[in-house]
């Protein structure tokens, strides 16, 4: 465990193989990630908690990391460091070092350190804690070795022929606090016997949580704690600011000791920095680069994409279906359905959900996710959001179901709530597909923009909206920006690749499977009949054709599958055959605004609970029949 | 004479003149107080000789600016007092009346500043009428002793400060003592969007803050 942003997944994914993302801001992983690996025939269970700042949690994530240390109470833990901020590292530290779980400290990013000039005294480090302390760079895989072996040599008595063997136990660091607050303790010794120092401290700073998933007798301790209000009168302030105080202090020694730092010449990347954020050039960027994103996405996504239909028409369908030609059609219709079904997928999902992961992952591992909410904070007030909000609803632009978890950085009730509604609205890579794929390819890139718009309108008035009508605390924007880096090649085509195997291991089958089914529903004349239940809507309302009901069912499953079943059905991909340019715009822009995929629905039951799932799922409908009628008679009016 | 029996006395005053539009009468004072009419003349003439009264015989008592300044001064406590004890600590609104009768003598202006800032600078106090605001309110920072603090949102790129008062919730002061914004820690602010969002270099950390959070932190400036 560590402090947010420090590369606690960088080093568990290096220890463990397991696949996690790794990002350059604060509170990328907010589950808790279990993996195992094998030592000396040994398995051994490695842990990658959420960040924490320090023992006493306020957010979810927060929350779920302490809940996990309390309950399962690990044999040891590797608190990583980043060797950048070691002061503020080190408040968690000595936290950790109050209460009694062996711990090894990795002192990660040492490379970024040196290169801002930052040099740290490991063996001096490691005097001061009284802990082991190895030097890592958790990203390139160094000393992760080293910090695996230490770790277990802390946790068996006898270690076999490790290096290390036979090294002196130090005392661990223990701060010291001012004299009142070290009487407050030993008032609490004396009342309870056994109770340990760290307990002690926790509970003066009123960690009822802590306490209670420690102590056998919460309510006795507590108690106890609650005498040093004497304390806070010699002090002019509570008792908890000055333990932290004391603590930081400590720190800050620490750092004063096993620390040099010289000034080192201002870099380029600062000054790229410095530009990103200022309030002349901010916004201007970041919408450029915004609109740049989506047009690269939609050239390169509609290049592959002709490619690839056109390989899979010439030597797949076409021969196939020659070759089926006098089969029993039940059968045939089962197989060219799921071939089509097949190359919708591969045709329309990866050019473009790959290419726009490929961006979201440099802005990601670049720091600009973090930059990019420092610049919109003042904009998002206005919502009732702030800053800390964007990162969620730009990451929702890749897939709204992480987005949806990232939302538990957020502190308030309320602030998820507005936060999730808005993201289940964001066009996400799947609904990309269809603006890209089909209003982009058929109609032109500025009307597949416009839904892109209508929909930021549609988002914007529904933040706004909620903003005003939810009652409830508001917190404001905290948040910790890390240092911009150049980005790393290897990180990124991974991050991509991670992220698309969902769509691919996940969708395929269903795109197939379901795509052969439809097929002999179809041909059984099923399909018929439930088109005619929906024709008022879809027809008379929406202009669209009937089978378009189909694939909206569909569509709820993943959204793509809306624009995949919708070729399935047509029986092509090349839709400007079948459909006029206003049904594909109306098409798109329903498919992307009602009710998110199925993953989105169970995400936001899992969050926020069932009654707001409903009310967001039952908005959407509405909210898409709405627009896709006005934008249907407002096409036939002007067309 | 005691600064208690001053601030009651200039309170009655400005509650009777406030009420019958004119001079308050001896008498009037007396039955307020529940005090004997001659002690009452005996501490309206150490009042005028103080300046805080002006005194007309057979009229009444009026109060000069200085008394006049005071008095709104004990009333906006007493009512900061009042409130804080009906919504935040949900007494009984006559309980919470005749307790802050009692402590708006003693409560220094540091307590009742983050008094006023933990429950958003409120502006009507729970008996309806309204509360006069405080330096605090207005983003001023009190003259009694934090003369020379600014709010951080005062700050501008590239400034230094000391972190001296932070007047926001618990839950907020929390959040930013772990992410490393404590008292007496020094801060230099990095950037900054025109009027509005902030971010500053705090142990090493660059930390960035909205502007209601930045003008609630009051930091000792090393320029300006």
């Amino acid at each position: 465990m560590g402090n947010p942003n420090v590369g606690k997944s960088a080093f568990f994914s290096r220890l463990t193989g397991v696949g996690v993302e790794v990002s350059n801001y604060p509170g990328t992983t907010v589950e808790i990630i279990k993996g195992t690996l094998k030592h000396v025939g040994e398995s051994i269970n490695v842990v990658d908690l959420p960040g924490v700042y320090s023992l006493s949690a306020s957010t979810e994530d927060e929350r779920a990391a302490m809940n996990y240390l309390i309950r399962e109470r690990p044999d040891v833990v590797i608190n990583v460091i980043d060797a950048t901020r070691l002061a503020r590292n080190l408040n968690l530290a000595l936290q950790l070092l109050e209460i009694d779980i062996p711990m090894i400290v990795a002192l990660n990013q040492v490379d970024a350190a040196e290169q801002m000039g930052i040099k740290i005294n490991v063996e001096a480090l490691e005097a001061e804690l009284g802990v082991p302390v190895i030097p890592t760079i958790a990203i390139r895989g160094q000393g992760i070795d080293t910090a695996l072996h230490r770790a277990i040599e802390m946790v068996c008595p006898q270690p076999v022929d490790l290096p290390h063997h036979g090294r002196k136990q130090c005392q661990r660091c223990q701060v010291k606090y001012d004299d009142h607050v070290e009487q407050a303790i030993e008032t609490i010794q004396e009342q309870i016997p056994d109770i340990s120092r760290g307990i002690c401290i926790r509970a003066l700073e009123g960690d009822r949580d802590f306490i209670e998933g420690f102590c056998e007798h919460p309510e006795q301790v507590m108690e106890a704690a609650s005498i040093p209000p004497r304390i806070e009168q010699n002090h002019g302030q509570p008792i908890r600011d000055t333990i932290i105080k004391d603590r930081y202090g400590e720190a800050g020694a620490i750092e004063q000791t096993a620390q040099e730092k010289r000034q080192v010449p201002r870099q380029f990347i600062d000054r790229v920095d410095e530009i990103l954020t200022s309030g002349r050039w901010g916004l201007p960027i970041f919408a450029v680069l915004m609109l740049t994103m989506f047009y690269i996405v939609f050239k390169v996504g509609g290049f592959l994409e002709t490619l690839i239909i056109d390989i899979f028409e010439a030597y797949l369908i076409t021969p196939v279906s020659l070759a089926l030609s006098g089969v029993y059609p039940l059968v045939v219709s089962a197989i060219i359905f799921g071939l089509l079904g097949l190359e919708a997928g591969l045709a329309i999902v990866i050019p473009f959900i790959g290419t726009f992961y490929i961006f979201l992952s440099v802005m990601e591992d670049t720091g600009y996710l973090p930059r990019a909410a420092f610049l919109l904070d003042r904009y998002m007030h206005r919502l009732g959001l702030h800053g800390r909000a964007i990162i969620p609803l730009l990451l929702g632009y890749g897939c709204n179901v992480p987005a949806i978890i990232a939302a538990r950085t957020l502190n308030t009730q309320r602030e998820r709530i507005i936060t999730i509604t808005m993201v289940a609205l964001t066009p996400c890579s799947a609904r990309t597909v269809i603006i890209m794929g089909l209003v982009g390819v058929f109609v032109g890139f500025w009307a597949a923009m416009s839904i892109y718009f209508i929909e930021l309108v549609i988002i914007l008035m529904t933040g706004w909206m909620l903003g005003k009508g939810l009652p409830g605390e508001q917190m404001g924007f905290i948040m910790e920006m890390p240092p911009m880096r150049y980005p790393d090649m290897q990180v990124i085509v991974k991050k991509t690749w991670f992220r698309m195997k969902g769509f691919v291991y996940v969708a395929f089958p269903i795109l197939i499977v379901g795509s052969s089914i439809l097929g002999v529903v179809d041909e059984l004349g099923l399909l018929a009949v439930f088109e005619d239940v929906l024709r008022p809507v879809f027809v008379g309302f929406l202009g669209l054709p009937a089978y378009a009901a189909t694939a909206f069912i569909f569509g709820i499953l993943r959204k793509e599958m809306a624009l995949e079943i919708l070729a399935v059905l047509a029986g092509t991909a090349v839709f400007i055959d079948v459909m006029t340019p206003l049904q594909i715009y109306v098409f798109a822009l329903v498919a992307t605004i009602y009710v998110p995929c199925a993953a989105t629905i169970a995400v936001i039951g899992k969050e926020l609970g069932w009654r707001n799932m409903v009310l967001i799922s039952g908005f959407t409908i509405v909210l898409s029949i709405v627009t896709g009628g006005a934008a249907n008679f407002l096409g036939l009016a002007l067309l | 004479m005691t600064n208690e029996r001053i601030e009651e006395y200039l309170e009655t005053i400005l509650y009777l003149t406030n009420k019958s539009k004119g001079p308050a009468k001896t008498n009037q004072i007396a039955e307020e107080l529940k005090l004997s009419p001659p002690s009452v003349s005996e501490m309206i003439r150490k009042l005028s000789k103080s300046g805080y009264i002006k005194y007309t015989p057979y009229h009444g008592v009026t109060l000069t600016s200085k008394g006049c300044t005071e008095a709104m001064r004990i009333k906006r406590r007493h009512q900061l007092l009042e409130t804080f004890l009906v919504d935040v600590l949900d007494l009984d609104p006559k309980f919470a009346h005749t307790e802050a009768c009692e402590m708006e003598h003693s409560i220094s202006e540091i307590t009742l500043e983050k008094m006023c800032a933990y429950m958003g600078h409120p502006e009507i106090c729970p008996d309806g009428n309204p509360i006069g605001q405080g330096k605090c309110c207005t983003g001023e920072t009190s003259q009694a002793s934090y003369r020379d603090y600014i709010p951080l949102s005062e700050l501008k790129e590239g400034d230094n400060g000391i972190i001296k008062l932070i007047s926001l919730t618990r839950e907020i002061k929390d959040r930013l003592s772990y992410i490393g914004l404590i008292p007496d820690s020094k801060v230099t602010v990095k950037r900054k969007l025109g009027k509005g969002t902030l971010s500053i270099i705090t142990m090493g950390t660059e930390v960035a803050v909205g502007k209601d959070i930045a003008k609630n932190i009051l930091v000792l400036g090393e320029t300006v």
